[in-house]
């Protein structure tokens, strides 16, 4: 099919864009034309600038890549252009027909090979599927660039080059939702749900009804949720004044809660100037609220049937929206034994939902049981930017006295403590100790060292 | 002089007691009284109370417990743990608000602590020649 404009099909060739790929390039697309135009077939050095930016910040990275950013110059291969495939026309731009086959080849081709050089590398926390459509979000203003199966072909090339970082689209393709796509939504709060959050007008083809009617609500469960808050709400959402739940004026915490976001584009708060006051407190709720909350609701301590161990359950609950979407364990420290983990803190998907993390094996000594730390793990988390529970902190440490009452009196007595080599006769009172009798252990102690005591006088 | 001092110091000490009289030492005696007066002490204390930490002992040897019932012997809830607070966890990683390094010059503003970063990248850049 031809392209068209305004109904006239018409047929573009590079030549006649040259000059827009000259005239200079927006901050926001990075790179240097002519020095990758003399490079091999694909130049990553701008993706991994990116990720190893975002790393030295202790950030992760969300990219989309997009081949027509309106009112920007055009962002398509310049080998394709040069071969003249076929292009539309639109007021205030060009987009390339996304049909055309050698186009289709190069985004393949891309696809994977960009699947093999970044596919779960934990600096890139989720990728938008882009390519195709203004801003790579796979509409063209009513232009006819979007043949149908397009999307689906897409969809498919990311399936089968992405198995472990999370892929999002922007629209409720069946292919995407059975691949476990997560989907990103770049009108926040402007059409994302409709009816009583909406001043009660009702839109279906707004993004949440869209989802409901695909029969796609519990898509979060497995792909993320993302996306930009819609520009012009971006500096009045979190004021105290902002009319929510009006027409095109939706709650924040009510998109968040709905759609189960985890992240949400919003320049607005980090510009110059940035938010202060209530406006500050609500974005920070806001930033907060969004994704995973995990918290420590219950630690049990249990007697093993191993001799000197206990066992520690520890039961985690989820408190936020949304699931953590990579690996994610529950770590266990005391002094004097190797960190301990157990995974599966990220099978917690539903808000309130809880999981018991037993360890075994933990020594059954005052010094471990004292200082017991737990902390969320995960091959994700930079070290400096570790994940905090709901408590509030890295790590939620405490106590867990021995049964019987503790700590015991040979240890905590200052002359237990300078005895760097504790008699046998010692140690045997100790582990008579760890019996439900600890009185008697005491005055049995005091007795065996009184004897010990008098017999090493004479 | 001195030395008639110390013997007369020795005298009086426990040591000398000891010796004398097969009495006790002073810290023998004081190691006892501690170890009674730990152990009575100890009665009746709320097994679930979260003490404050106290230094690693590394020599203590483990207990054994083998002896002890299999259920629970110490439960800590939240309100010994800490109360859930979301707010509290503002920063971890993969969430939240996201701001462009190319929209917005890092270090970003520390009120609103970021963890994700977003970026448009034109294709053109990163796709030349295929037959290469």
């Amino acid at each position: 099919m031809r392209p068209s404009i305004l109904g006239i099909q018409v047929r573009f060739t590079f030549s006649r864009f040259h000059s827009l790929y000259r005239a200079g390039l927006d901050e926001v697309m990075k790179g240097n034309p002519d020095v990758v135009g003399e490079k091999a077939a694909f130049d990553w050095s701008v993706l991994d600038n990116a990720l190893s930016g975002s790393a030295s910040r202790h950030m992760h990275a969300v990219w989309r890549v997009i081949m027509d950013f309106p009112g920007k110059p055009l962002q398509v291969p310049r080998y394709l252009l040069d071969a003249g495939i076929e292009m539309r026309g639109y007021d205030g731009g060009t987009s390339p027909y996304y049909g055309d086959s050698q186009l289709l080849e190069a985004v393949e081709q891309f696809v994977t090979r960009m699947g093999k050089r970044y596919d779960g590398d934990k600096r890139l926390a989720f990728v938008q599927a882009g390519i195709v459509g203004f801003w790579g979000e796979w509409h063209t203003g009513g232009v006819d660039a979007i043949p149908d199966g397009v999307t689906d072909q897409l969809v498919g090339w990311y399936a089968s080059s992405f198995t472990k970082t999370k892929i999002q689209l922007r629209y409720s393709l069946p292919s995407g939702y059975k691949a476990g796509f997560g989907r990103h939504d770049d009108s926040f709060a402007f059409e994302t749900l409709d009816g009583e959050a909406n001043g009660g007008v009702v839109r279906d083809y707004y993004f949440w009804p869209d989802v409901v009617k695909q029969k796609q609500n519990d898509f979060w469960k497995r792909g993320v949720m993302g996306g930009e808050t819609r520009g012009h709400l971006q500096q009045e959402i979190f004021e105290p004044w902002y009319s929510a739940r009006t027409f095109e004026k939706q709650d924040f915490m009510d998109c968040v809660t709905t759609t189960h976001t985890t992240y949400i584009f919003h320049h607005s708060a980090f510009r110059e100037g940035g938010f202060t006051g209530t406006e500050l407190t609500n974005a920070r709720h806001a930033h907060a609220r969004m994704g995973y909350n995990f918290y420590v609701s219950e630690v049990a301590a249990k007697a093993s049937s191993a001799t000197q161990q206990v066992n520690i359950d520890v039961t985690v609950k989820q408190i936020g929206v949304a699931p953590f979407y990579y690996d994610l364990s529950l770590g266990l420290r005391c002094p004097g034994m190797t960190k301990k983990t157990v995974a599966g803190v990220n099978s917690l998907i539903d808000n309130g939902s809880t999981k018991v993390f037993s360890f075994s094996g933990i020594p059954a000594t005052t010094a471990c049981l004292d200082s017991v730390s737990l902390s969320l793990e995960s091959s994700y988390a930079y070290q400096k930017r570790p994940i905090k529970f709901a408590q509030g902190n890295g790590t939620v440490a405490f106590s867990l006295p021995l049964p019987g009452g503790a700590p015991t009196a040979p240890v905590a007595s200052p002359l237990r403590q300078s005895n760097a080599n504790p008699s046998p006769a010692t140690a045997t009172v100790t582990t008579d100790q760890g019996g439900s009798n600890p009185l008697f252990g005491r005055i049995f102690y005091t007795f065996t060292a009184f004897l010990q005591h008098i017999a090493s006088s004479f | 002089m001195q030395q008639i001092d110390a013997k007369a110091h020795n005298r009086h000490s426990s040591r000398y007691l000891h010796r004398q009289f097969g009495m006790p030492s002073f810290s023998f005696t004081l190691s006892f009284l501690v170890c009674m007066f730990g152990s009575w002490s100890n009665i009746g204390v709320d097994a679930t109370a979260v003490t404050n930490l106290r230094p690693p002992q590394p020599e203590d040897p483990p207990r054994d417990l083998s002896s002890s019932s299999s259920s629970s012997y110490h439960t800590l809830g939240s309100t010994k743990l800490g109360v859930p607070n979301p707010d509290a966890a503002i920063g971890n990683p993969l969430k939240g608000l996201v701001e462009s390094p190319v929209y917005t010059n890092p270090p970003y503003k520390a009120d609103i602590p970021l963890a994700v970063e977003f970026y448009y990248f034109g294709q053109f850049f990163l796709v030349c020649n295929l037959d290469k």
